[in-house]
Order: structure tokens, then C-alpha cells, then sequence
């Protein structure tokens, strides 16, 4: 029984997530994780924090695809498919999510329910307190799983601009 | 004027239109008033039973409005009266009167003044009930509704006339703006451009192509332009490279061996030399002539390679390292379609500029690709640009206020981006002033996903 649990764990995808502000710069740590798990299959889901209108017409014409596609910009796209061609063999999926809760209690939901296993994020992300992505590091840092923190040496250098040349810090 | 002219015919049909059929209804509708009044006379005049008789008359007067010039006709058919006969006696239309006693019922039209008409048989007698009347409708309404479908007519006829001379004014003048502005630009303002619109979307395009279009022009006329200079910058290094190996060999008496060892060197870089004299000619011919330049797939860490073996040659001390990260797994991901030695001289420049002007400190060379285009960075940590002077990088011959000690004539960086442009591709530069320089190069796959 113990010789099953224990295939069936290393036959599982790792999912691996990663918050991003639709900057080249956090993906990174993307990056990074796809480094530390060259010879392991991974899943990663890139999570924004966003914060879900009010208003009844807003929710009614909301689609997250749409929220998404609009965030993107043309860099970003272009990093994403940088980093998809070269982790090719072992990036199973890439998934943008959009994540809408208020408090811990929905993001320990939506850790269970898209089965993370670990978080990767920026050890400063330099984001302005009060926003929804602020919210979410700390959501972050409070979780029970696996947390790990990447350091970016060019960060402040080049948090002005998003540019690609980020990624290759 | 044509719009106008369409403009005026619709309006016509139109108006025409409505004013014929409503014409032809109001008298369909005015007769069978006509006719409903005639059955309703006769039977208050003609009906024996006087309540019947009385109640239809106060029906009729309290219901039914007096039209204009209404009159009642009710005439006893006898049989030894002619129609003309009763027509003159009743001065009513013999034409109608026939027709009354042929089909039981007609009606009349003479000028302004409708008949209709019906028998009635009362007993034994037969009659014939005529109401007659002027159509006070047809003739003033429709009056109305002719003045003012044209006075419409003409408003919007003014209105048009006004509005199509405003938007053809309105249309044309930012062509009639083009014309002027690119009459103006000629050889020795080369540097002139369109201003873009920010609402006119066709003529903010007409306005992008044509920059486009100078762009291209100007670019290809600087580089025929500064050919002499670009050649003799281009061609510096390896003549350098070749006088100091042959002053070296005669210094002294040498062997034979070390005599081959350095023609081999010289030879290599005459070779070389060759080499960017016939990428410039390429260069100078897809600026004017038009020739196309004979384009092959290379890959593009194949170009990087060789030129970083070129630059350990000719500059030992340089640490160029490269980054690879972020290879592609598809070898497929960094093939290009472009001219190897075009490419060898843009990539030699960017190299050798990150080299010099950070006096040999580290530079690193990533690669990366994604679906569409190959991106190649190229970091410096040297002495950088000043903020204000980016714009300026690409100027022939500019160079920035902190390069005073360096040697250079300011023509590699513009010929780069000539080059890459050759190949569809771009070049960024973004630098910090004394902390260093990227250079974020792109260029289109091949096989693009």
C-alpha cells in the first residue's frame, strides 16, 4: 500500500503556483521554478489578484478570459512563450488564474482545490500596499504549504520599465 | 455634388411617394363617406317607417359633421324620363346618373366636387339617392402636405449642400495638409515627418505609412550616405589587425613557420575584410537599387558563436559570456531567415560596443525564442547612456557626452539597425548612466509556430 501512495506521488504533476502582476519581471520566478524542477513534470498556474466589480452589469459581462487577455500585454505574452519553448519537455500546463477572495479562508480553498504543492514567489515584490496583489503575499507568507522565495538582483533597476530583458536577469 | 444630387432624387421619390398615395386614398376615402351619407339619406327620406326614419336623421345630424357643400339628391326614377332629363333637372352629371341606373351604385368626380351615389327601391318606386360634396381634406390638406414636403425638400436640399461642402472640407483638408508637408520634404530635410492624428483613424494610417515609407527612404539614403564613413570604420579593425601582424613579422628574422603563421593570420583577416566590404556593397544596393540581398536560415547562436571567436582574436581580454538559460529545446526556435554576413557585422558591433565601453567588465549574451521571433539581449555593465541622449543613438555619427576617451566614429550603432531592419527585426537599447547598457535585439523565425 505504501509502495502505491508512493508511485502514484511521483507519477503526479507538480503544481506549482506562482502570483503574477502581468509584469515580465515576475516571471521569474517562473523561471526559477521551472529550473528547480528540470527533471520533474510541473504544472503551474500564474494567479493574479483581482478584485471583482460590484456593479450587477460588470458581473453579469464578466469573463475571466476576457480579464485576462486585456491585462496581458505584448511582452509578457512574448516572456510566457520564451519560457514555454525552452521548459517544454517537463511544463506540462500553464494555466493564468484569476483569484477573486477576500480572505485566507478562500485562498486555503483555492490552494485544495487546484491541489498545490508549492508557491513560488518574489522575496520583494515591491508592490504598493492596499492592492489586491499586496494582499495576496500575504495571503502567501500565512499558507501551510511549501512557500519558496526568489530574489531578483535587478529589481529595482528594472522595475520601472517591463522589459524582457527582466526574464534574463 | 453627387451626394447632393442623390440626396435630392431619394427625397423626391420619397415625398412624391407619400403625396400620390396619400392623394389616391383620400379619395377612396372620400367616397365611401360619400356613399355611407347617401345610404343614410335615403333611408331617413325614403323609409316609411317615420321612427326608423327619425332615428337614422338624428343619428345622421348628431354624428355625422355637415361636410363642405354637402347636398342631398334624392330623384324618383320614372321610367319616361330620359337621364338627360333628370340630369338637367337636377343638374347632375348625366354620366353618373347612367351609371347609377346601369350598376346600382357610382361614383363622380367634377373638379373639387365628389358624387356618389346609390338606388334605393322604396315600394314600387325607385330612387336615386345622391350625396354630393366638396373634399375639403383633398384640397387643403394635401395643399399642406405638398408646401411643406417642398419647403422639406428644399431645407434639406440647403441642409445637404451645406453639410457635404463641410465634410468634403473636413476630409480633404488633412489630405490637401499631406500634400503640402510632403512637398516640403526633400533631400536636405529628409528628417521631416507627418504629424500623427490621434482621431482620424484613415488618415492617422495614411500618415503612419507614408513616416513608414520615409523612414525606410531615409534610412536607405543615410546608409548610401555615410557609406565612406561606415566603410572605413567597418574596415579599421581587421586593416589594424593586419598591418600590426606584418609589423610585428618584421621586426626581426624569422622561421619560415612562424612567417606562415602569420600570413595565415593576415590572410584570415583580409578574407574578413572582403567579407564586410561585400555586406556593405549589399547594404548600399538594398538602399538604392533595390537589389534583395541573398537571404539564407542560420541559425542564430551559430552567428554568436562565431563572432564571439572573432572578438576573443582581435580582443583577448573582453569576458563575454553567454546565457542559456533560456534556450529554446527546438533547435527549429532559433533558426532566422537572414544574410550571415550582414548579420555577423550587427551582432560584431553591439558586441564589441558592450565591450569597449565597459572596459572588458562582463557581458552577457541571452538568448531566448519565443513562437514568432528570436530574442537576443545583450547586457553591459559599462559606463552607459546619458537619459537624454537615447534618442539620438541611432544619428549617424552621434556619439554620447561620455565617450570622449573612447574611440569610435559613432556609425556601428545606426548600421546595426540597418541591418536588422533588412531583416525585419528591432533593436531596443535601454541604458542606466554608469551602471550599464541593454541591447534587446528581435528578429522573425523562420518557421514561425
Amino acid at each position: 500500500m505504501h509502495f502505491i501512495t508512493n508511485a502514484h506521488f511521483i507519477l503526479m504533476p507538480k503544481t506549482i503556483l506562482i502570483p503574477t502582476n502581468f509584469k515580465v519581471s515576475s516571471l521569474y520566478t517562473l523561471k526559477v521554478a521551472l529550473e528547480d524542477y528540470k527533471e520533474k513534470e510541473v504544472e503551474i498556474i500564474l494567479l493574479y489578484a483581482d478584485v471583482l466589480e460590484s456593479s450587477i452589469t460588470e458581473l453579469l459581462f464578466f469573463s475571466p478570459r476576457k480579464r485576462i487577455e486585456e491585462l496581458m500585454s505584448d511582452e509578457f505574452r512574448t516572456a510566457i512563450e520564451i519560457i514555454k519553448n525552452r521548459f517544454e519537455p517537463n511544463l506540462t500546463t500553464l494555466s493564468i488564474q484569476l483569484f477573486q477572495g477576500k480572505n485566507q479562508a478562500s485562498f486555503v480553498n483555492f490552494l485544495e482545490a487546484k491541489c498545490v504543492d508549492e508557491i513560488y514567489t518574489l522575496s520583494k515584490p515591491n508592490l504598493p500596499a492596499g492592492t489586491p496583489c499586496a494582499k495576496l503575499h500575504f495571503f502567501i507568507d500565512r499558507a501551510t504549504i511549501p512557500v519558496k522565495k526568489v530574489d531578483h538582483h535587478n529589481n529595482d533597476l528594472l522595475s520601472e520599465g517591463d522589459h524582457l530583458q527582466s526574464l534574463f536577469a | 455634388m453627387f451626394l447632393v444630387i442623390t440626396n435630392v432624387i431619394i427625397l423626391l421619390m420619397f415625398g412624391g411617394g407619400i403625396y400620390y398615395f396619400l392623394n389616391a386614398y383620400s379619395y377612396v376615402d372620400f367616397y365611401k363617406r360619400l356613399e355611407t351619407r347617401a345610404g343614410i339619406a335615403a333611408r331617413y327620406n325614403l323609409d316609411q317607417d317615420e321612427l326608423t326614419a327619425d332615428a337614422y336623421k338624428k343619428i345622421r345630424e348628431q354624428h355625422l359633421e355637415k361636410l363642405s357643400e354637402e347636398k342631398e339628391y334624392i330623384i324618383k326614377i320614372n321610367p319616361q324620363l330620359s337621364v338627360g332629363g333628370i340630369s338637367e333637372e337636377s343638374k347632375l352629371p348625366a354620366e353618373l346618373l347612367q351609371e347609377i341606373i346601369d350598376k346600382g351604385k357610382s361614383t363622380y368626380k367634377n373638379g373639387n366636387t365628389f358624387y356618389a351615389g346609390q338606388t334605393y327601391p322604396q315600394g314600387k318606386a325607385n330612387y336615386i339617392v345622391v350625396v354630393s360634396a366638396e373634399n375639403y381634406y383633398s384640397s387643403h390638406h394635401l395643399s399642406f402636405l405638398r408646401n411643406i414636403l417642398i419647403i422639406g425638400l428644399l431645407l434639406t436640399l440647403l441642409v445637404t449642400s451645406f453639410t457635404a461642402y463641410y465634410f468634403s472640407r473636413y476630409i480633404f483638408e488633412p489630405i490637401r495638409q499631406i500634400t503640402q508637408k510632403v512637398k516640403t520634404i526633400s533631400a536636405e530635410n529628409f528628417h521631416l515627418r507627418l504629424e500623427e492624428e490621434e482621431n482620424n483613424h484613415e488618415i492617422k494610417e495614411l500618415k503612419l505609412t507614408f513616416n513608414d515609407l520615409l523612414n525606410r527612404l531615409e534610412t536607405a539614403f543615410e546608409t548610401q550616405k555615410n557609406f565612406i564613413s561606415n566603410a572605413s570604420h567597418e574596415l579599421g579593425t581587421p586593416l589594424t589587425s593586419i598591418i600590426g601582424e606584418a609589423d610585428v613579422s618584421l621586426i626581426k628574422n624569422r622561421e619560415p613557420e612562424e612567417y606562415q603563421e602569420s600570413l595565415k593570420s593576415i590572410l584570415k583577416q583580409a578574407e574578413r575584410l572582403d567579407e564586410i566590404i561585400k555586406s556593405l556593397i549589399f547594404l548600399a544596393q538594398t538602399g538604392y537599387e533595390g537589389k534583395r540581398i541573398p537571404f539564407e536560415t542560420i541559425r542564430v547562436d551559430d552567428i554568436l558563436w562565431a563572432v564571439k571567436t572573432v572578438i576573443d582574436k582581435l580582443n583577448p581580454d573582453n569576458k563575454i559570456h553567454f546565457d542559456f538559460s533560456l534556450l529554446p529545446d527546438d533547435p527549429r526556435k532559433l533558426k532566422i531567415q537572414g544574410n550571415r554576413q550582414l548579420l555577423h557585422l550587427a551582432f560584431a558591433n553591439l558586441l564589441n560596443n558592450a565591450c569597449k565601453y565597459s572596459y572588458n567588465k562582463p557581458v552577457t549574451v541571452s538568448i531566448g525564442s519565443s513562437n514568432s521571433e528570436v530574442v537576443i539581449i545583450i547586457r553591459d555593465n559599462g559606463v552607459g547612456i546619458p537619459e537624454d541622449e537615447i534618442p539620438f543613438i541611432y544619428d549617424p555619427f552621434f556619439r554620447a557626452s561620455n565617450t570622449k576617451y573612447f574611440e569610435g566614429y559613432g556609425i556601428g550603432l545606426p548600421l546595426t539597425r540597418n541591418i536588422l531592419r533588412l531583416h525585419q527585426g528591432t533593436l531596443q537599447v535601454t541604458s542606466v548612466i554608469n551602471s550599464g547598457t541593454t541591447v534587446q535585439v528581435t528578429i522573425p523565425l523562420s518557421f514561425p509556430k
